[in-house]
C-alpha cells in the first residue's frame, strides 16, 4: 500500500484470468497484480487439464499407449504420435520404410499448417478482428476434411505406428492434397495482404511483450517463439528425423523478439509447410508403409530422448525401458509449458488489455501444458 | 544416451561448466525411479552451435531423502521443471525460488509417479 501526499491508499488489484476465461485458450489461470492498468506481476496456476499421461504410459504396454499421444496437444496430434512413435522406434531400432516417411511428412506440415490457421484466427481474436477467425477456420475445415478423408479423425487421428502407418494413403488423396497447396497458399498471401499493413493491429503487436535472445535461450523457448528473438534453432533442420533427413529445411527468423515478430514467423512458416508439402508429394514413391515389426514389443533396458519441431517448438519425449511391454519412464517435454516460464518477463509492464494479445502469441495448449 | 555420472554434490559445478561451455539451453529434465535409487536427468544443448551435440547429466539420488541443489538459479529455464519433478516424484531442491506443486493441487498427498505409490494416498487434504 501506497500513501501519496494528499493521504490516499493506493493498493494493487488483483485479477482473476481463467480458468474459464476465453483468452487463455482452455484451462488456464493467471493472476494479474496491476497498478491501475498496468501490470506489475503474475503468477502462473496450471494443472487443470492434469490427466496423468506419464503414469499411464507405465500402466499400459508399448502398443496400448498408441493412441494416447493424439491427446496431449489435441491441435497437431500428428506430432505427439511422432514424438511417442519416434523414441519408441530408437530404444527398439525399428525404421520405417520410405513412403511411411514421407507420409508422416505430409501429415505432419498438414497438420502443422491447420494448427497456425488455427492459432491465426484465435490470435486476432484476442486482439479484437472477428472476421478473419471466420475465414482460418473455414481453410482449417478443408485440412481437417483431408485428414478425416485419410485417418477417419478431425483431431486424434491415431495414424502412424510402430515402425510404419496404420495404412497407405489413397492416390486420390495424395492428389486432392496436391491440388490444394495453390489454394491454401493463395489463402496466406491474402491474410497477409488484409492484416500486415493494418494500421490498428501494427499498433497493437508491435513492441509488444518483447523477450531478447539471451532470455530466449536460458528459458529453454522453443518454436516461433524463440526463432522471434533471434537464434535459427529448428529441430527440422539441426537435428533431422525422418524423412526431414533428406532435405534442408529453410529456418524462418526475426530478430525483434516482439509480438509482431512471432506473427511473422508463424505465417512465413505456413508458406515453409506449404512449399515441403510440394517435394514431399513429389518424392513420395509407391512402395510398403510398414516395416516388421517384432508382435510382442518389449522395450529394452535403456533410455532415449527423441524430439520433433512441433507447431509450437520442441516436442520431445524421453522414454526408458526395463525390459517389459511397459515403459519404465516416459516424460513428455512439451514446448508450450517452456514459453509459459517467460510469462512474468512478457507481461510485467503492460497493460491488462495487452495481456491477452501477448498470451495469444505464446500459442499455448492446455492439454500439453498439463498432460 | 552417453550419459556423464554426476554426484550430487557436484552438480552445480557441473552445472556450472557445462554453462560456462556455452550449454546454457535447458532441453528437458526429469527423474526416473529406479526403486533402490531416484536417477535425475538434465539435458543441456548450446542452441548457438547447431553442431555440438548435447550434453547429459545424470545423478543419483537415495529415494528416502531426495534432497538435491536447485539449478534454477544458475538456468533459469528449469522452473517449471524442477517444480514438476517435486510435484510428481518428491525431490526437494534447496534453493528454488518457489518450490510448489506445479500440476497437482495443493492438497494433494504423496508423489504420483514414484513406483511406490499407491492408488489410496492420492488423497487431496482440504
Amino acid at each position: 500500500m501506497i500513501a501519496n501526499k494528499e493521504g490516499i491508499t493506493q493498493e494493487e488489484l488483483v485479477i482473476n484470468l481463467g480458468p474459464q476465461h476465453p483468452s487463455t485458450h482452455g484451462v488456464f489461470r493467471m493472476v494479474l497484480e496491476c497498478r491501475g492498468e498496468s501490470i506489475v506481476g503474475v503468477t502462473p496456476h496450471m494443472g487443470y487439464l492434469h490427466r496423468g499421461f506419464e503414469k499411464l504410459a507405465e500402466r499400459r504396454t508399448a502398443v496400448q499407449y498408441q493412441p494416447y499421444p493424439d491427446r496431449w496437444d489435441y491441435l497437431a496430434a500428428m506430432f505427439d504420435e511422432m514424438a511417442y512413435i519416434g523414441a519408441a522406434e530408437a530404444l527398439l531400432g525399428i525404421e520405417a520404410p520410405p513412403r511411411a516417411e514421407w507420409l508422416r511428412g505430409i501429415v505432419m506440415e498438414l497438420n502443422r499448417l491447420s494448427s497456425h490457421l488455427l492459432w491465426l484466427g484465435t490470435f486476432l481474436l484476442d486482439v479484437g478482428a472477428l472476421s478473419p477467425f471466420l475465414y482460418t477456420f473455414r481453410e482449417r475445415e478443408m485440412i481437417l476434411d483431408l485428414l478425416m478423408e485419410l485417418t477417419g479423425a478431425r483431431l486424434t487421428y491415431s495414424y502412424l505406428r510402430f515402425g510404419g502407418l496404420a495404412h497407405d494413403a489413397e492416390d486420390i488423396w495424395l492428389k486432392k492434397v496436391r491440388a490444394g497447396i495453390p489454394y491454401f497458399r493463395s489463402r496466406v498471401r491474402e491474410y497477409r495482404q488484409l492484416i500486415d499493413d493494418n494500421e490498428i493491429f501494427r499498433k497493437r503487436v508491435q513492441n509488444i511483450g518483447v523477450i531478447d535472445q539471451d532470455t530466449a535461450i536460458r528459458y529453454g523457448l522453443t518454436g516461433p517463439m524463440l526463432r522471434a528473438s533471434g537464434p535459427a534453432w529448428d529441430l527440422r533442420r539441426h537435428r533431422p528425423y525422418g524423412v526431414y533427413r533428406q532435405i534442408e529445411t529453410p529456418v524462418v527468423t526475426r530478430d525483434k523478439g516482439d509480438t509482431w515478430s512471432r506473427y511473422q514467423v508463424r505465417m512465413d512458416e505456413m508458406d515453409v509447410s506449404l512449399d515441403l508439402l510440394d517435394i514431399f508429394l513429389e518424392g513420395i514413391e509407391p512402395g510398403a508403409v510398414n516395416a516388421k515389426v517384432p508382435k510382442n514389443i518389449k522395450f529394452p533396458e535403456a533410455d532415449t530422448y527423441f524430439a520433433v519441431e512441433g507447431p509450437r517448438g520442441e516436442l520431445g519425449v524421453y522414454l526408458a525401458g526395463d525390459g517389459t511391454a511397459h515403459a519404465k519412464r516416459m516424460k513428455i517435454r512439451p514446448p508450450s509449458l517452456f514459453n509459459l516460464q517467460v510469462l512474468s518477463q512478457l507481461l510485467v509492464g503492460h497493460m491488462v488489455s495487452d495481456a491477452v494479445v501477448i498470451l495469444g502469441s505464446v500459442d499455448i495448449v492446455l492439454g500439453e501444458v498439463d498432460r | 544416451m552417453n550419459k556423464e555420472v554426476v554426484l550430487a554434490e557436484k552438480l552445480v559445478e557441473s552445472a556450472q561448466k557445462c554453462v560456462a561451455e556455452g550449454y546454457t539451453f535447458p532441453v528437458v529434465h526429469t527423474a526416473v525411479d529406479h526403486k533402490d535409487s531416484l536417477e535425475l536427468i538434465y539435458i543441456f544443448r548450446d542452441v548457438r552451435d547447431m553442431d555440438r551435440g548435447e550434453r547429459v547429466l545424470s545423478v543419483q539420488l537415495d529415494p528416502d531423502h531426495p534432497v538435491v541443489d536447485s539449478l534454477t538459479p544458475l538456468i533459469p529455464g528449469l522452473v517449471f521443471q524442477e517444480r514438476e519433478v517435486y510435484d510428481l516424484f518428491g525431490v526437494v531442491y534447496e534453493g528454488h525460488p518457489d518450490l510448489r506443486r506445479l500440476l497437482l493441487p495443493e492438497g494433494f498427498v504423496g508423489h504420483p509417479l514414484r513406483k511406490d505409490y499407491t492408488k489410496t494416498q492420492g488423497d487431496v487434504v482440504q
